[in-house]
């Protein structure tokens, strides 16, 4: 089976799983309590929901150190059973005797198999009967909404799906290093390298436990789930907040099709990373933030008139939601607080009218008190309970607490360092590079979340120092046309791409076009709507301070290529918004709403007509991963056809966390370095019955590119020295090539002494994979005079 | 009251009960054709030792393959064993008394150097050794020089891969075989119990040789790692080395070195196998097939030990044989799947005037044809007589009960092994074509005697089973997939120990012996020795040519005759199919090939073929 289609079928039982466990059994519990709210915000909800039970459930376990496949499943059935019952009064409760009288009839013979395997099918076919009806009955009443959320999902299933069946290793070197707290999770060690927000974490780690899902194949391949639904919720919250029925269809496919925008903004999708499943409840935190404020009014206005009160009304509902998507991004990823944070300033700004009233602040201010709490109780209770901050949160303490930022990077960087030997949490992204590459700077971007992006972007974009004497008085517009103009540059660099930057005014022009029909909406008398295009247009503003903040001299919470990424994903809302009411103004006022849709459809249509027309679709990328194809094609079937802890793998480094649960790992720095100046007895053995050995035949461009990038190992590789030192730079640029060279003529050495047992397992154009295979009870010596390593027998 | 009808019908039954049950008694009684001897026809073969390889020592008519020896191919042991080797293998075989006589620029590459130390001076011929492995010449080392001269012989170490000499001589606690090597899997040779000690008869006083990086170890010593600091200081590669290889890649040369005497018994066949097999690819090379179970001496038709008898047993000989010897040992070879071949005994003293059973030959012959058991004859006696007197007294003896009997085998005990040659024209004999003789560990198993006679030899007794005994079972079954377990059941009709040679003891070792040690080897047929005869006549006989393709092995014969056996060892490989035979699975990398036509091509698939690509 090629390694293509094993990754579709894992993606796809991932997909159906994830979907099933945080949206489709909330739902199924949650649908009746939420009448009143559409489909797309009760699916919403019910995703925020389950994701945030979820966490909660994994992380309440982990710290009582009882987390195990049985206690999250008890944990997830038996709530949710209880729930059900409780909510449909017992009813489930009833059913559920029900089924297990039948099941006592079938093990007491009083019911034979045949007949419980005939109820069972039924029951089984009846539920499928009514879903496929339920489902045609939604396409037959809303043909063109199908049709057009179809063409979206597959747009982005092209764009992210194209990478995942071409490139099957971790495209980041930050993921290793998820990999290896997520595998100490399996141990009962939650936050083993500190305290740090683990809601992705939890998902992989629950989904690994439950459905004994490989941690590395989760990781592999959950990066599509997580940029479906972050796309998705795009989608959701535009189709919730815009007057016209079809825009947001174009706002969003345009987001996700054209090719305007630069590689830095979407390169990070194509990866599992905690920052990106934060994402996905930036925008549903937003949308109940909207929603409370529209439903609050009604619902005062409401209580004015004699009429029972319920006991959760939609408001309460949008608290919860806001409560949970905002608690979401903290667990998820503290860069997903700050800009839901921002969206909340700007929010509270837009919607000032009603936010400081009485009837709003108190119970606003609350749910954002819950929220942070109940998302940083667990950290806070690990950390009381002695687990220290994990590298990057001390960096991020560091600039909250204020102290300069040179020292608390320094700190960062060496914490990162050492928080594991084998990558130091460095975020070596090929994607990143990528994307650099093209906007022209650095192609090396440094993860936040361990505070070294700052230092190599502080620089700013025209390689100017940030100033460390104050400068001149100058005059207010002056200034304000420097922020401008720096503002200006940013946006250029890290947002949109290079032959695209036309459109950037664009941007600016829509902000303005916003704040202006803010006001004509808030004369209108439409203040919700009104509040929600400032909303927006301030939000997107705050953005735009915050990516050029380093050029600013503002703090840099974060790097300019990160919040790149958030500023793009704000396009689509401020454009979509933009357009929304300026077709609403012309075409809203007609009664039959048939004609702002169509409108809002023939928008769509010119929309992908002149993307198309105009040569902007984007071409579905496909970024070069840290590991070869061949290595994860290798270890998945090491993997599947050996037992547990009968083998070896000899690597340079991603292998040992992907394969930690299931065999051993032993770097190719350590091995070749004990065979320097060792020949006929180094004494090197590996006690496993298999060993294999991972050369990559054209080494890795593993951090940048160097003069001899793209060159395949040679003898001349293999006569330079071992290089120095230690950690991750022993696998950069040329030391790669170096130790690759070493490794292949060291195999080939050994494959002549022991021909039939050291064999070629998997071989391509740029990877090879020696199996050695030997006795348990008597191992080889794997030391060996093979020519490069120096060997003082002489002296022996 | 009954009626007529009912009375009838009650009648009609039981009579015809009493039919069913009479009938197939009968039955069996009247079509058993125990005065036949049916493999007279089954086993029947008319190839002869004239189809054998001739093995040549003509220097300039060499088999690309060839044997180069250092040592003496006549003499008992490493010669011999090398000798027969090559015949089985059909191999050509040069041998020199010396290294400085080996005329190396008129030689061509051999296959293997066996070198047998006892004829080569390390100190001087070290160089000689050292430069003929950089020639890419692989050897067989056959015992080392004593443990000084290796000591202060660098080269000879660096020859033979030894890293260091830890200690001059150590006792071992047993010796462990790595799987891999000898057909048979890994095998311990340590004892623990009080029979264990009884078995061990390994030689466990040797100098402890630590070997290097690229070597690898067939089978080493096992010692008490308590004084040398335990698991962790003393590890399983550093213990004493007894069988290795030592590769010198770069000339594309393989030392296999064998600290010890194994290379003088029948084991040398299946290390030189082993170490063709190690040194290849694959390995597919003709084997006899046979598993024999010979009884001699069986005398349950004489009460000549009446005495003895009734002084152990309580019984009669007859009663012996009859009643506790029969069903004891048909219990044994129908539990380990063995098809015997019963060499009896009419008398055991010729001088005595007492007449063997008529009835008791018809019962056992009958006996033996339901359990497609041979009958042979036997040159076995208690007295002094002419073995001319004793062949006519027993065929008398048969002709006058089972005179169309036709007997294929001949027993030769070792007292009478000289003696076979002055009668082996006898007219008794005619018929005879094979003859069955006791073990000899330094003697080839098996062999032509005569143009139309071959010579079969125990390879273990079926009372005893020493270590060394089941290194050679392994020895021999990687080489030939040949065995023969002799009871000789004169030890129990006749005892010298009155205590030891009883059958209550007896007995448990035969069991416990064969049913244990041969069960690795249950892949090959069980066999009478006629049956192992037509065997023999045709492994001798195949002529063979092979040729590996990709993942395809053809393998084409002549001379072929209905049925040849092979052998093929894979390394990481596992047969899928069989086009022209058959493949049996012997254990792992292992098969035993039935070729049924000339030509047979085998398919193979790679062990490690990865499933997602």
């Amino acid at each position: 089976m090629s390694m293509s289609v094993l990754t579709v079928m894992q993606v796809t039982v991932i997909f159906i799983l994830y979907t099933i466990l945080t949206c489709c059994l909330p739902f199924w519990l949650l649908n009746n309590r939420l009448r009143g709210f559409r489909l797309s915000v009760k699916l919403m909800l019910s995703y925020v929901f389950g994701n945030f039970y979820l966490i909660n459930l994994v992380l309440i376990l982990q710290l009582l150190h009882i987390s195990n496949p049985v206690t999250l499943v008890l944990g997830t059935v038996v709530p949710l059973f209880y729930a059900k019952s409780r909510l449909d009064h017992w009813e489930s409760l009833k059913r559920l005797k029900k089924t297990w009288e039948t099941l006592k009839k079938a093990l007491k013979k009083q019911l034979g198999v045949k007949s419980l395997m005939i109820r069972i099918f039924q029951w089984i076919y009846n539920h499928i009967r009514y879903f496929v009806k339920k489902c045609w009955g939604a396409v037959r009443r809303n043909p063109l909404d199908v049709l057009l959320f179809s063409a979206f999902t597959v747009i982005v299933a092209v764009m992210y799906g194209k990478n995942l069946i071409s490139t099957f290793g971790y495209c980041t070197s930050d993921i290793p290093v998820h990999n290896y707290w997520i595998n100490y999770m399996s141990r009962g060690k939650v936050f083993v390298a500190g305290v740090y927000p683990f809601g992705f974490h939890c998902v992989i780690y629950y989904l690994h436990a439950v459905f004994r899902l490989p941690t590395f194949v989760l990781l592999r391949v959950f990066c599509f789930v997580q940029t479906m639904y972050i796309h998705w919720m795009l989608l959701i919250v535009l189709k919730a907040c815009l007057r016209s029925r079809y825009l947001c269809y174009g706002a969003a496919g345009f987001y996700v099709g054209s090719s305007i925008f630069g590689g830095s903004t979407y390169l990070r999708f194509f990866n599992s990373l905690p920052q990106e499943f934060g994402m996905i409840f930036i925008l549903p935190s937003i949308y109940f933030g909207f929603a409370f404020f529209q439903h609050r009014k009604e619902e005062l206005r409401q209580q004015k008139q004699p009429r029972r009160r319920k006991k959760i009304t939609l408001s309460v509902w949008c608290l919860f939601g806001f409560a949970m998507s905002f608690g979401l991004t903290l667990v998820g990823h503290f860069y997903d607080t700050i800009i839901a944070g921002l969206f909340c300033v700007a929010m509270a700004i837009a919607f000032f009218f009603r936010f400081f009233t009485k009837k709003y602040f108190g119970r606003v201010l609350l749910t954002v008190f819950a929220s942070v709490a109940i998302a940083v109780l667990p950290m806070a209770v690990a950390f009381v309970t002695g687990t220290p901050l994990e590298g990057s949160l001390n960096w991020a303490m560091g600039v909250i607490s204020g102290p300069s930022e040179e020292e608390a990077q320094e700190d960062a960087q060496e914490d990162a360092q050492m928080s594991d030997g084998q990558s130091g949490d460095m975020d070596v992204s090929a994607g990143d590079a990528l994307a650099t590459g093209t906007a022209g700077d650095s192609q090396v971007t440094a993860d936040g979340q361990n505070g070294t992006g700052a230092a190599s972007l502080a620089e700013g974009a025209d390689g100017t120092e940030p100033e460390s004497v104050r400068p001149a008085p100058v005059p207010l517009t002056k200034r304000l046309v420097r922020i401008a103009n720096e503002i200006h540059h940013v946006i250029r660099q890290y947002v949109f791409s290079g032959d695209f930057r036309y459109i950037q005014p664009s941007v600016y022009i829509s902000m303005a076009l916003l704040v202006v029909l803010s006001l004509i909406y808030f004369l209108l008398r439409k203040p919700d709507y009104a509040a929600r295009l400032l909303s927006v247009s301030i939000y997107m503003g705050l953005l735009c301070i915050l990516i050029a903040s380093q050029n600013l001299g503002l703090p840099p919470l974060m790097d300019s290529s990160r919040t790149s990424i958030y500023f793009a994903y704000g396009l689509p809302l401020l454009w979509g918004f933009a357009a929304d009411a300026v077709l609403a103004l012309f075409f809203g006022w007609f009664k039959r709403t048939w004609i702002l849709n169509g409108v809002s459809l023939a928008a769509v249509a010119l929309t992908a007509g002149l993307t198309v027309r105009a040569d902007l679709v984007r071409t579905p990328r496909v970024i070069t991963a840290l590991e070869t194809n061949g290595a994860i094609t290798c270890l998945t079937n090491i993997i599947r056809e050996n037992d547990p802890w009968t083998w070896t793998i000899c690597s340079p480094n991603d292998e040992l966390r992907m394969g930690e649960d299931y065999g051993y790992h032993y770097e190719t720095i350590d091995f070749l370095r004990k065979l320097e100046f060792r020949g006929k007895h180094a004494d090197l053995t590996i006690p496993t019955p298999y060993i294999y050995f991972f050369i990559e035949k054209i080494p890795l461009d593993y951090y940048g590119t160097y003069e001899g990038s793209g060159q395949s190992i040679s003898k001349e590789g293999a006569k330079r020295d071992l290089p120095g030192g230690s950690g991750l730079p022993l696998y950069y640029t040329e030391n790669r090539w170096i130790l690759m060279s070493r490794m292949y003529y060291w195999a080939q050495a050994y494959q002549r002494i022991y021909p039939n047992e050291m064999q070629v397992y998997y071989e391509s154009d740029n990877f090879i994979c020696y199996r050695l295979k030997q006795n348990p009870a008597n191992l080889f010596d794997l030391g060996i005079d093979y020519g490069y390593n120096n060997v003082a027998d002489a002296a022996q | 009251m009954l009626s007529r009808r009912q009375f009838f019908t009650i009648s009609l039954i039981m009579l015809v009960l009493f039919f069913l049950f009479q009938v197939t008694g009968v039955l069996k009684e009247q079509w058993n054709q125990y005065d036949k001897n049916k493999y007279a026809e089954t086993a029947h073969t008319d190839l002869s030792a004239e189809e054998k390889y001739r093995v040549s020592k003509d220097v300039r008519n060499l088999s690309p393959e060839y044997i180069l020896l250092i040592g003496d191919e006549k003499k008992p042991g490493v010669g011999t064993m090398t000798k027969a080797w090559c015949e089985y293998t059909q191999r050509d075989l040069v041998c020199y008394p010396s290294l400085e006589e080996a005329d190396w620029d008129s030689l061509p590459k051999p296959r293997f150097l066996v070198v047998d130390s006892g004829f080569v001076d390390y100190n001087k011929e070290t160089e000689v050794l050292t430069d003929l492995s950089r020639q890419g010449i692989s050897m067989i080392i056959s015992g080392l020089p004593d443990v000084l001269s290796v000591s202060y012989n660098a080269p000879l170490r660096d020859l033979l891969g030894i890293y260091s000499i830890r200690q001059s001589e150590v006792e071992l606690e047993g010796i462990e075989l790595y799987d891999g090597f000898l057909l048979g899997g890994r095998t311990i040779y340590q004892a623990e119990t009080k029979e264990e000690e009884e078995q061990q008869d390994l030689e466990l006083k040797i100098p402890w040789y630590e070997v290097r990086s690229g070597t690898k170890s067939y089978m080493v010593g096992l010692v008490d790692k308590e004084p040398y600091g335990g698991e962790e200081e003393l590890k399983n590669e550093s213990l004493p080395a007894i069988i290795w290889r030592n590769s010198f890649s770069d000339f594309e040369s393989d030392i296999f070195v064998v600290n010890g005497d194994y290379m003088e018994t029948v084991t040398a066949l299946g290390i030189l196998s082993a170490a063709l097999y190690e040194t290849q690819d694959y390995a597919l090379y003709p084997v006899v097939n046979a598993q024999n179970f010979v009884m001699a001496n069986f005398a349950g038709l004489t009460s000549e030990e009446d005495a003895v008898m009734q002084q152990l047993y309580s019984r009669s000989q007859k009663a012996v044989f009859q009643d506790i010897l029969w069903p004891s040992i048909s219990s044994v070879f129908s539990m380990s799947g063995h098809k015997p071949t019963v060499f009896l005994s009419p008398k055991l003293d010729y001088e005595s005037r007492e007449e063997p059973d008529r009835d008791k030959l018809i019962y056992y012959m009958k006996l033996f044809n339901e359990n497609e058991i041979e009958n042979g004859l036997s040159l076995c006696q208690s007295s002094q007589g002419t073995l001319p007197h004793k062949l006519e007294t027993d065929e008398l003896f048969y002709r006058s009960v089972i005179k169309d009997y036709q007997f294929l085998s001949l027993y030769v005990d070792r007292d009478h092994e000289e003696d076979y040659q002055k009668i082996r024209d006898a007219r008794v004999l005619q018929q005879v074509r094979t003859v069955f003789m006791a073990d000899q560990d330094t003697e080839a198993p098996i062999g032509y005697l005569r143009k139309n006679v071959t010579l079969q030899r125990a390879t273990t007794e079926g009372f005893v089973h020493n270590y060394s005994d089941n290194l050679q079972l392994k020895g021999l079954e990687t080489c030939l997939g040949y065995s023969a377990i002799l009871v000789d059941l004169g030890r129990i009709v006749m005892p010298e120990d009155l205590e030891e040679d009883v059958w209550e003891k007896r007995s448990e070792d035969l069991a416990r012996f064969t049913i244990t040690y041969w069960s690795p080897f249950s892949a090959f047929d069980m066999t009478t020795l006629s049956e192992s005869d037509q065997r023999i006549r045709r492994f001798y006989g195949i002529r063979y040519d092979q040729r590996k393709k990709n993942d395809t092995i053809l393998l084409n014969m002549d001379e072929f005759e209905e049925e040849a056996y092979f052998i093929l060892r894979l390394h990481n490989q596992q047969v899928t199919g069989v086009e022209g035979g058959s493949a049996r699975e012997i254990e792992d990398h292992a098969y035993l090939i039935t070729c049924e036509k000339e030509q047979v091509k085998i398919t193979l698939k790679e062990d490690i073929a990865p499933y997602y690509y």
